[in-house]
């Protein structure tokens, strides 16, 4: 067992946190998200030689876990399994629980978002990243990010002010 | 300088080099409009951040753990349906209650209680225990004191109506009417009332309601619906429900 392995799986176990969270404002389902970054530190202990220790560990693994999550709702589209449009997303898996949380605003709103502003969303607004860092992650240009948060940013706004949560 | 809405976005995200920033520091001087918009822009991070803060206190589950810790031997999982496949075995449907209650705490941590600050714990009508949301308080006694067929007490909590579900446990359905307004289910295990659902309501909503499923939230009335073993209790059942401690 390498060094550097090692090294990566220390990292990765300080951040399971944040990898879950940022895997929460992607799927918007605590089992998906805990699944996809199961499956995201799998593929980062398969090649963590890509690592360049230049770059933050967490920006890796961001990239590792979001390309999972396209994988995934590739593959559920080739499946043709129930995957639902957006707005009913809350109402695959357990009613009663995703019940509780499909009127609280900010979910809800998040909730509309495609799937592009969500990540632009969960990379600069939850987990904090810089613009550059989370262009280089998504691998886009910083215009692209700027305007993609731009529009999420106002979509969101114009959900909670509707929903009478404005902010303050 | 035009000062675009990208622009007061990215300054609120402090993404600004120092001479755009001066550039629109004197706009905002001039334009209060627009100091507010940098305003939204700041609360509307804030509230995010709020709202997914919780996920970072939660215990991590024990299989990510060991995801880390695992020779390459095994193979990964493709999929999540790969994944739900493999877990299955180990943990049978037990619930995701526990997360969705810890998730729908942090929200509502973020933004139903979040104006109490630091005492929030102590007014609070609603507390988040072992990952689910507990009644406490004025709400707890009002859901094992007030009967919904019986006169109105200006507790600021009204309970509509009380059904069975189907494991046989006691539900009752809530409004709670404060600065913010919301309805809520609580249902009645070890002694607690637990509250598998919540929501905002809109204000007002309860003028003329006792009984009337109608005028739950939608949110609150799947909710009744999805657990409701029969009919609603009347007036008789709810009376012998709370002598026999619901």
């Amino acid at each position: 067992m390498s060094q550097a392995l090692d090294l990566v799986r220390n990292r990765i176990v300080e951040l399971l946190p944040r990898f879950r969270r940022f895997a929460r404002t992607l799927t918007r389902n605590p089992h998906d998200a805990d699944d996809l970054v199961q499956i995201a530190v799998e593929r980062a202990l398969l090649r963590y030689e890509q690592w360049r220790p230049e770059t933050r560990l967490e920006s890796w693994m961001f990239g590792i876990i979001r390309n999972a999550w396209i994988d995934e709702i590739r593959s559920r589209q080739r499946r043709s399994e129930l995957f639902a449009p957006e707005e009913s997303g809350e109402h695959v898996g357990d009613q009663s629980a995703q019940g509780q949380l499909e009127h609280l605003a900010l979910h809800a709103a998040l909730a509309r978002l495609n799937p592009e502003q969500r990540e632009v969303v969960g990379l600069v607004l939850v987990e904090g990243l810089s613009y550059k860092e989370a262009a280089e992650i998504l691998e886009i240009p910083i215009g692209t990010l700027t305007s993609r948060l731009a529009r999420a940013r106002d979509s969101l706004q114009a959900e909670l002010s509707e929903s009478g949560d404005k902010p303050t | 300088m035009i000062i675009t809405d990208e622009l007061l976005m990215a300054y609120a995200d402090e993404e600004l080099s120092a001479e755009e920033r001066a550039q629109v520091d004197a706009a905002l001087a001039r334009n209060p409009q627009l100091a507010e918009r940098v305003a939204q822009h700041r609360a509307l991070r804030q509230n995010m951040q709020q709202a997914f803060a919780g996920v970072l206190t939660e215990p991590v589950p024990e299989r990510l753990l060991a995801a880390v810790h695992k020779g390459r031997s095994a193979p990964a999982p493709v999929d999540l349906a790969a994944a739900r496949e493999a877990k299955r075995g180990a943990r049978s449907k037990a619930w995701t209650w526990r997360e969705w209650g810890a998730i729908a705490a942090s929200l509502l941590v973020g933004l139903l209680f979040g104006n109490l600050g630091p005492q929030s714990d102590k007014g609070a009508l609603v507390v988040s225990r072992d990952g689910g949301l507990i009644a406490q308080g004025a709400l707890a006694r009002s859901l094992s004191e007030q009967l919904a067929s019986g006169p109105l007490i200006s507790t600021g909590v009204h309970v509509q109506l009380s059904f069975r579900d189907k494991s046989g446990a006691i539900c009752r359905s809530f409004l709670v009417r404060q600065a913010q307004s919301y309805a809520g289910l609580a249902c009645h295990e070890g002694g607690k009332w637990r509250i598998p659902a919540l929501t905002e309501a809109e204000p007002g909503s309860d003028t003329s309601m006792q009984m009337a499923g109608s005028s739950l939230p939608p949110v609150i009335l799947a909710a009744v619906n999805s657990r409701i073993a029969g009919e609603p209790l009347d007036a008789d059942g709810e009376r012998a429900a709370q002598a026999r401690g619901w």
